[in-house]
């Protein structure tokens, strides 16, 4: 490129978006925006457009204007995806954004929806052009659900962030926080050392009250982080001693409630780390970076009782032996190929779900096991034998009981809608064939449908149909708040599974009482199960919501690589540790009753310091 | 003043005039608040991705109630993407300045006294406009301004070009351009008028600034304050142990006084090997940084138009000597 007196040589950098020129001696003369360059090059080659559209560009620009936050420009474009609009959400993410900068403690109840209050001021945000990247941390059991609200609610795709090199080039990351917090002793440094590198225009973490303690590693992460907002949000910001308030705040706005001393002089009395010695003061400060707000200030928000009904089931003799032949097989003669055996966790994990769902699920499995080559021949002949177990029963004592079961529900209710969930497909083409038989109504609602397909099948379900059978593949978040009657044909051992489940009905909008019925079979570890997930952990009187911050508490959360949850393998370890033995079983699920009682109490305990010094 | 910060564009014109302007060629429809559009362009169907017709709405309360409607006010998602759209129109213009002056009026200029015949002829006058955007970004907060400078021959020129009458230029009329020289000298105009703009700003930021800063290295301060004092406590409480331990003779006392003395060294050790001062330096060190990051001034200066104006220029040859006259200078020479 030439100028009229220096000879001017146009050279390629490496920022794709300017243009550098430079003289005969390579000194930079002049850096240009590729943008106005491409403007010069129009003028250049005598390409012009009418002048009417530069006016009409320059009104765009003006009435495009975004001033000063007094509302969020970006509520109708998120509005058609929300069921509800409930006015807290909306004015909490105000708040954040135009009096606390951004940088705030998102302490609102339970069941408030803080998700959706912090996803407005992350799509506020990214709408106005403040944020461009984006990092979520959350509990592991919760990055997919914030990962479906985020895409569903917000129209905002964040990245799983799994291993250290996922952090280049990802703009919205989402991760669990346990994943990304581990050090590397080694080192000396945290394996992901890289989102420390990166500056973030908004960091939001889910279920902060994790950060309690300054000395842990979950901690020291996440103040490494560079950010210019940073959210924090939990319900119960601290526990058991003021200090990890103090701890928390210290994320947030370093020095706002003074050095640790001046902390513990001005706010804690001695002996005492729950009451404040200032509580006045002490709100004071924490208003200052805190937005809170009560279930019983929300308008719009009505809690519903879910009352349990457990099922049992009696299964005939030839039932039971067909049952026993299969746990049998899986524990005793269940070998490969070259006659070695097959690890019994892992078989249990993957198979015995589908024994316990249904027959048909049970022959499905036999039938695959049988045409497989590699499995052990006398495997494979105990599995025939099995097989023409199953093929003989001339009963099917479960279907029989869910057939009792829907009739006694509309003799309650006539006609109201029921939602049956299993985990197979198997299952689930068995029930529908046998229940249209009977004249009823179904929707068949699997993995794999369209999302037209989907919305279809609501539809079908909310105006002709009584009953939609369900898996839990592809029903991730659908609004089913019309019906109040979910029947669980088969439990998943994952309380988190059966929240999801019941979480279709119990949503904002839900104007009955939701019966909660669960089919378990009388004998096997099934029963055991059912009452443990059901009547002790999901039907208590819980908030939507509450179940998984105690299940985080605990540490019965996370998962492993198998992808199963903590809880689950719990469970399972303690069915192989039996041997099949039921007594034993039952007293290692009371076991487990105990540790999960023990952290309900301490929740609720949590919540009740909580509400004292913050409520009242 | 040379630049413009306002056109003749009304900018105080309701978002409702903006859009029956934008959507003047489509079918409008203004009915109980709605303004339905229908046939619009094309090619902005499927920039916005939704084929028309559109509800407009400018009352919040309306949107709630009227299904599938857009809310149209300051800011809104669809004025965003009428802007969006629009950015990559109307980057360049051509007109030709409208400027004729009678011999007379030439004669009266150039005061060539009633009576002379002389020759007339033209040559051409060119000018350019550079449009810019420059935005303002900082904590939550936007600003933008429009600067539109005219600039000929590498000077700044202060004329209202408004007030002058044009027409569409054609291309033909004009030689090879290269504005590239007319847009560095349009830029330093720009850059002096961007500094005078954002002086507010920073004085609001630098205040804010200051009093984050303030926090954190009080913060710090007292911190080291505290550990030093700690430091210094552990210090003297090991000298008086010692001279405790001077003066007594009880055994059990002895071995109290020791073990004390031994805990002491052992804390104060602890506290000087971790490097205390060095580790909180380092901590306060990143929360300057985030603070400062925090309230940073990001200007964004962007050309959205230039504007090339042509004109003819008078030249007047009477007994072999030529004068030139510039009618939109209006300048003799």
């Amino acid at each position: 490129m030439k100028s009229k007196k220096n000879t001017v040589l146009e050279k390629s950098t490496e920022n794709p978006s300017e243009k550098v020129f430079y003289d005969q001696n390579l000194k930079i003369v002049e850096t240009i925006a590729k943008e106005d360059f491409n403007i010069i090059e129009k003028i250049k080659e005598k390409h012009f457009e009418p002048r009417e559209v530069l006016e009409l560009k320059l009104k765009s620009e003006e009435e495009a204007k975004q001033s000063e936050i007094t509302e969020l420009i970006s509520y109708p474009l998120i509005k058609k995806n929300l069921t509800f609009n409930l006015p807290h959400q909306q004015e909490g993410a105000l708040r954040i954004l135009r009096d606390l900068d951004g940088r705030a403690l998102l302490a609102d109840e339970v069941g408030l929806g803080k998700t959706i209050t912090a996803g407005m001021v992350l799509k506020e945000c990214i709408v106005r052009g403040f944020v461009r990247k984006a990092l979520i941390l959350t509990p592991p059991s919760l990055v997919n659900q914030w990962k479906e609200e985020l895409s569903s609610k917000f129209e905002l795709n964040f990245k799983e962030v799994n291993k250290e090199s996922e952090w280049e080039n990802t703009e919205f990351a989402i991760a669990s926080i346990d994943r990304v917090k581990n050090f590397n002793n080694q080192t000396n440094e945290f394996k992901h050392t890289k989102a420390h590198e990166i500056y973030w225009d908004i960091i939001i973490i889910d279920e902060a009250h994790k950060l309690k303690d300054k000395k842990t590693f979950r901690w020291k992460f996440v103040d490494r982080l560079q950010k210019k907002r940073l959210l924090l949000l939990t319900a119960t910001p601290f526990q058991n001693d003021l200090i990890e308030l103090y701890n928390l705040l210290s994320l947030l706005r370093r020095g706002h409630l003074g050095t640790i001393s001046e902390f513990r002089s001005n706010f804690l009395i001695n002996g005492n780390e729950r009451q404040p010695l200032n509580p006045r003061e002490l709100k004071r400060k924490l208003s200052e970076v805190m937005v809170r707000r009560r279930r019983d200030e929300a308008k719009g928000i009505h809690y519903m009782k879910r009352i349990p009904r457990i099922q049992s089931v009696d299964l005939s003799w030839d039932e039971k032996d067909a049952y026993e032949e299969v746990v049998n097989l899986l524990f005793v003669h269940y070998f490969d190929f070259n006659g070695v055996p097959i690890s019994t966790s892992l078989a249990m994990h993957s198979i015995l779900p589908k024994i316990t769902s249904s027959s048909r699920s049970s022959i499905e499995f036999l039938e695959n096991l049988i045409a497989n080559p590699k499995y052990h021949i006398n495997t494979i002949d105990r599995a025939k034998k099995i097989l023409e177990a199953f093929k003989s029963l001339v009963k099917d004592s479960k279907l029989e009981k869910l057939i009792e079961l829907v009739s006694e529900i509309n003799q309650r209710d006539k006609g109201t809608k029921i939602l049956l969930y299993t985990k197979h497909p198997a299952t689930l083409r068995y029930i529908s064939e046998t229940l249209k038989k009977q004249n009823f109504k179904i929707t068949e609602f699997m993995g794999g449908l369209t999302p037209d397909e989907k919305t279809k099948r609501i539809k079908e379900f909310k105006e002709k149909t009584q009953i939609m059978i369900s898996t839990e593949t592809g029903s991730e978040g659908l609004n089913l708040q019309f019906c109040s009657n979910i029947i669980n044909y088969d439990l998943p051992w994952n309380p988190m599974a059966v929240e999801q489940r019941i979480g279709r009905l119990d949503r904002i909008g839900q104007k009955k009482d939701i019966f909660v019925y669960s089919l378990a079979t009388k004998g096997t570890m099934e029963e055991h199960v059912v009452d443990l997930i059901i009547n002790k952990m999901c039907c208590i009187g819980l908030i939507m919501g509450e179940l998984p911050i105690i299940l985080f508490n605990l540490g019965l959360d996370s998962k492993d690589s198998s992808g199963s949850s903590k809880f689950e393998e719990k469970l399972m370890h303690a069915f192989l540790d039996s041997k099949n033995n039921l007594h034993k079983f039952a007293s290692e699920i009371g076991k487990v009753e105990s540790e999960i009682s023990k952290g309900i109490k301490e929740y609720e305990q949590t919540k009740q310091y909580t509400s004292q010094l913050l409520d009242n | 003043m040379v630049e413009k910060t306002k056109s003749k564009t009304k900018l105080k014109e309701s978002p409702k005039e903006f859009i029956l302007e934008f959507f003047k060629d489509s079918k409008i429809k203004d009915e109980g608040g709605v303004l339905t559009i229908s046939e619009a362009p094309k090619d902005f169907e499927e920039f916005i991705g939704k084929k028309s017709p559109y509800n407009l709405v400018f009352d919040f309360d309306l949107h709630t109630k009227v299904k599938d409607s857009e809310l149209i006010m300051k800011g809104s998602y669809f004025l965003l993407a009428i802007r969006d759209y629009l950015s990559n129109r109307g980057q360049t213009s051509l007109l030709k300045i409208n400027t004729k002056v009678t011999p007379a009026e030439l004669s009266k200029k150039l005061k060539l006294g009633n009576g002379k015949n002389f020759e007339i002829k033209t040559s051409s006058g060119f000018l350019y406009e550079f449009s810019f955007l420059s935005i303002y970004q900082y904590l939550n907060d936007k600003n933008q301004s429009i600067s539109r400078i005219l600039i000929k021959d590498k000077a700044v020129l202060d004329l209202d070009i408004n007030k002058l009458k044009t027409q569409k230029g054609n291309k033909e009329d004009i030689s090879v351009l290269d504005p590239l020289e007319q847009y560095q000298v349009a830029k330093k105009i720009l850059d002096k008028k961007v500094t005078s703009e954002i002086r507010p700003i920073k004085i609001i930021l630098k205040k804010k600034l200051e009093k984050e800063l303030f926090r954190v290295k009080d913060h710090y301060f007292k911190q080291i304050k505290e550990k030093d004092e700690e430091v210094e406590a552990c210090m003297n409480k090991i000298k008086m142990l010692q001279s405790k331990l001077r003066h007594t003779s009880y055994e059990r006392d002895v071995r109290i006084l020791e073990r004390t003395i031994r805990e002491s060294k052992e804390r104060l050790e602890s506290l000087k090997k971790k490097g205390y001062k060095e580790r909180l330096k380092t901590e306060e060190d990143f929360h300057i940084n985030d603070e400062v990051e925090k309230h940073v001034l990001s200007i964004k200066n962007t050309l959205i138009n230039i504007t090339f104006f042509y004109y003819p220029i008078y030249e007047v040859i009477v007994s072999n000597k030529a004068r030139k006259y510039d009618p939109v200078l209006d300048k003799t020479f």
